[in-house]
């Protein structure tokens, strides 16, 4: 059993890294779409607070898969029209950067949704002291509320990188050459799938099961350092 | 390329996509919340080594991606010679749409479970203790005291996951399910416009999570009603 997987193993350690690292590169960009897109919902312009409101639901009735397929099919027909109607001819998308663009933008609004609800229940007076020292709106949401909000956001956020790991498996299908479409490759090539699935089950279990030890660290830390 | 939208085909798929995709919404939910409520009774209330079992089957369930989970039901279980004739293959692995509702409602059970779990451990401790002074059985303190109001706890939460299952079954087109994902998609494949297809698709989705919104919404204000006044404190 061992010796079928054995000289895959290099080649799904690589798929293991993709996994992780389109992961780690979707997470921040989320997190930054997801700040914008709370902050505006508390806008004074009443079109930006609706925009931000309609993005969240937007894409909270959105199946993941569909927006990893509307990205990568619809920026390649993009870019033909631009061919055809001005003649600038741009590469199309790589599958790794158009999961990457559906990913933190769907995740963005995930995000965006957690950091609207602690934004309701911030306490003013924080704020209010801010103001008192002399400090811009634009530095207190830098110095003070973006800090104290992403400790507070810190469990909900966690529970949404877990679930962004996984949800990152539907790369695959665009062609990604993550931990799942390598499985893929190796259970077509040595036509032994339910070994080759178990491995990348038990793979991803390893993953969650330290993405959540991460997660409980830094939460005790955050609650540490964060009490507000 | 808007010529698709004016294909007959098209809208069959999605209609008939429609119906798949309801069908395995409702069905994994229905028995995702059998398995999930035996799960979380059997962490809450269950001995060490039955709540160690329930929590490892959670643990699992949640870690494993829909994906994979999917393709090993496809791919992998059918390789296993045992199983050839037994009443699992018969009942599941026979088609791509019994394989998909199961993996989906076993996927939906680990998260159910933990959403019962949190709503049963929210119920005060006095209101069982009262339910066993007045010579209740265990089950029917469940079944009078703790569901009920674990229940009104948890509503929001379900109308959740029940959007999620619904955004998750379209994952099942993978293994050739003709969902609302999946037929229209073939349809596009078919004209060579993979991405209008998915415009429609998307507005269905939408529509079904704007459904699901306002029936949790009728089920939330109906339970308050007849549920009388709340014991506070």
């Amino acid at each position: 059993m061992y010796d079928t997987v054995a000289p895959f193993l290099g080649f799904w350690t690589v798929g293991t890294i993709v996994t992780l690292g389109l992961s780690a590169a979707v997470f921040p960009a989320a997190l930054a779409i997801g700040l914008v897109a709370a902050f505006s919902r508390f806008s004074n312009v009443a079109a930006i607070a609706r925009l931000a409101r309609a993005y969240s639901s937007l894409f909270r009735g959105l199946p993941e898969l569909l927006v990893i397929f509307a990205v990568y099919f619809g920026s390649s027909i993009l870019l033909q029209k631009l061919k055809a109607t001005s003649g600038v001819a741009l590469p199309g998308l790589s599958p790794f950067v158009a999961a990457f663009i559906a990913l933190a933008v769907q995740f963005g609004a995930y995000a965006s949704v957690v950091f609207a609800d602690w934004l309701r229940v911030f306490p003013k007076g924080l704020i209010e002291a801010g103001a008192a020292v002399g400090m811009s709106p634009a530095r207190v949401r830098r110095r003070i509320i973006i800090p104290i909000l992403l400790r507070q956001a810190t469990p909900s956020l966690g529970n949404l990188f877990l679930v962004l790991l996984k949800i990152s498996a539907l790369a695959s299908l665009i062609g990604v050459e993550e931990l799942s479409r390598r499985t893929g490759i190796v259970a077509g090539s040595t036509r032994e799938p339910l070994l080759c699935y178990s491995v990348a089950a038990l793979l991803y279990l390893c993953i969650s099961a330290i993405a959540g030890l991460l997660q409980a660290y830094i939460e005790r830390r955050a609650r540490r350092t964060g009490r507000v | 390329m808007p010529d698709i939208l004016f294909q007959d085909k098209l809208w069959s798929a999605v209609f008939s996509g429609l119906v798949v995709t309801l069908a395995l919404t409702v069905f994994s939910m229905i028995l995702g919340l059998a398995l999930g409520t035996i799960v979380a009774v059997a962490r809450v209330h269950g001995g060490r080594w039955l709540s160690l079992a329930a929590g490892a089957y959670v643990f699992v369930l949640r870690g494993v991606p829909l994906l994979i989970l999917l393709f090993l039901f496809y791919y992998g279980l059918p390789r296993i010679p045992l199983l050839r004739g037994t009443w699992f293959w018969d009942l599941v692995l026979v088609s791509p749409f019994r394989t998909a509702l199961f993996v989906l409602a076993l996927n939906n059970s680990a998260y159910l479970a933990e959403i019962i779990r949190g709503g049963l451990l929210g119920v005060q401790r006095g209101l069982v203790e009262a339910g066993r002074a007045v010579g209740m059985s265990s089950f029917l303190i469940f079944k009078r005291v703790e569901a009920p109001i674990a229940l009104r706890a948890i509503l929001g939460n379900l109308g959740n996951e029940t959007i999620a299952v619904m955004k998750a079954s379209a994952i099942t087109s993978v293994i050739t399910v003709h969902d609302l994902m999946g037929g229209p998609t073939v349809v596009g494949n078919l004209y060579l416009d993979p991405f209008t297809p998915l415009l429609v698709v998307g507005v269905f989705y939408l529509a079904l999570v704007a459904v699901i919104d306002f029936g949790v919404g009728r089920a939330q204000s109906w339970l308050k009603v007849s549920a009388g006044p709340m014991p506070s404190g």
